[in-house]
């Protein structure tokens, strides 16, 4: 509602320049639509680990991964999520073998409910109040030689509405 | 209520304007994040103006690299009547893909942030191409364009996970004038446990996706709407989707379950929704006493 009233306002202040720059009286509607906007607000941070010792981040902890997905109100979302199994620093891998995601209306991980995610197969969502939030935990499996370096790689989500 | 635009370009200059002067007041800019906002949400090109254009916003504070795709898909449902959006790499000829002669310029772009874009996109269908309409899907991929921190420790074993966005829209070619309908087959309905479950197939006639909106109402037995919901629903061959109320604080007894169907969709541009007539179907459930 609160974004409803300020895109209104804006159309208010907008409309009249836009028709005096065309040198006529030409006055116009428009309906403005809450675009749908994937947001990638944090990634998914282990830090430093121990060779050969299992380390784990909860959706909860403030290092786990962070999406946000806001849209049109009651509107359906297809999200689609590719998890990697392998880290990569240059030549060397380690792997990833534990994805937590959960999902709440509100950007708290308070009530957040569990999400089952296949990477690459679509999981929809209502977007009951236009956003919701995401949150990614994860483990990693060092190994005993695990060479020494960063390690990173990707995660994506990509969404849709289904209703388009 | 106003009189409209005087042509249509000064339309679509009129909406693109408004779209980029409003994006700011819209989505506030998180402090660090990795995003990029795309209006519209759906683009229709036809044979007489073989162009469309895209909005594209990076509301973050870190310059996002953008890559665009196209894509054959639709909207579908699984065997268990969830909505998905199926995408097909590669289609065979005789699915009605657009994709392959649907481009985007620029494919790649670095959006500063709070820089806009706007990408052109150009039909090039071939020669001889069937009446009718085309289906892609816009995939625009926004990663951080930054280069990530060095590590601080070379000694050590350190691990992050970046994070990559995308956004998908549809993208439809019209070749020549195209109409479009939707037709309801019988409702299923059924009780569980915990649930009044209705399945509702649907299947589109005429040339062209149907984009509408389906409403859904539970009614008891004097006529009373005691549930109702609404789903924003494009039927591109058929679906069958699946509507779920929940038997909490329904007494038993028989209810009645009405399904309406029309293309109201305030969210779609008007110029380019194709109308059809409204469709109902009704079915009824029934509650058992003994509470299975």
């Amino acid at each position: 509602m609160r974004t409803a009233r300020l895109a209104a306002l804006a159309a208010l202040l907008v409309l009249p320049a836009i028709a005096s720059a065309q040198s006529a009286t030409v006055a116009a509607t428009a309906t403005v639509v809450t675009p749908l906007v994937v947001t990638g607000t944090a990634g998914l941070a282990f830090g430093n680990v121990f060779q050969g010792v299992n380390k784990s981040v909860l959706f909860s902890d403030a290092t786990s991964g962070r999406f946000s997905i806001t849209g049109f109100g009651t509107s359906q979302v297809a999200m689609t999520f590719t998890l990697p199994t392998t880290l990569a620093s240059g030549a060397n891998t380690l792997p990833i073998d534990t994805y937590d995601v959960r999902s709440n209306g509100t950007n708290v991980t308070a009530g957040a409910t569990a999400l089952t995610v296949t990477s690459g197969v679509p999981v929809n969502a209502n977007l009951v109040t236009g956003n919701l939030f995401l949150f990614v935990g994860g483990r990693v499996v060092p190994a005993v030689a695990q060479a020494a370096g960063a390690y990173t790689a990707n995660i994506v989500l990509a969404a849709a509405y289904t209703g388009l | 209520m106003f009189p409209a635009p005087s042509t249509r370009a000064a339309h679509v200059l009129l909406r693109l304007r408004q779209i980029g002067a409003l994006l700011p007041l819209v989505l506030p800019a998180p402090a660090f994040a990795q995003a990029i906002l795309v209006a519209p949400q759906s683009v229709v090109m036809s044979s007489r103006d073989r162009t469309g254009t895209v909005e594209l916003y990076n509301p973050s504070s870190r310059a996002a690299e953008i890559t665009i795709r196209a894509v054959y898909g639709h909207p579908t449902t699984t065997p268990d009547g969830d909505l998905t959006l199926a995408i097909v790499e590669q289609p065979d000829s005789t699915e009605p893909s657009a994709a392959g002669f649907v481009d985007a310029f620029p494919r790649r772009l670095v959006l500063q942030p709070n820089q806009r874009q706007t990408v052109r996109l150009l039909a090039r269908p071939p020669a001889g191409l069937a009446e009718g309409e085309y289906w892609a899907r816009l995939v625009i991929a926004a990663r951080d364009a930054e280069a990530p921190a060095p590590p601080t420790d070379s000694t050590g074993v350190t691990i992050g996970l970046t994070l990559e966005v995308r956004t998908i829209i549809a993208v439809n070619y019209r070749n020549g004038a195209q109409r479009t309908g939707v037709q309801l087959g019988e409702l299923s309905a059924s009780a569980t446990s915990d649930s009044l479950v209705l399945r509702a197939p649907m299947q589109r006639t005429g040339t062209a996706a149907w984009i509408g909106l389906t409403s859904v109402k539970l009614l008891d037995a004097s006529g009373a709407v005691v549930a109702s919901q609404t789903m924003q629903t494009a039927v591109y061959q058929s679906i069958s989707p699946r509507f779920t109320f929940a038997r909490r604080g329904l007494a038993p007894g028989q209810y009645r379950i009405a399904v309406d169907m029309t293309t109201d969709r305030p969210d779609v541009t008007q110029s380019t929704l194709l109308r059809a007539p409204p469709q109902h179907a009704e079915t009824t459930v029934t509650i058992p006493s003994s509470g299975g």
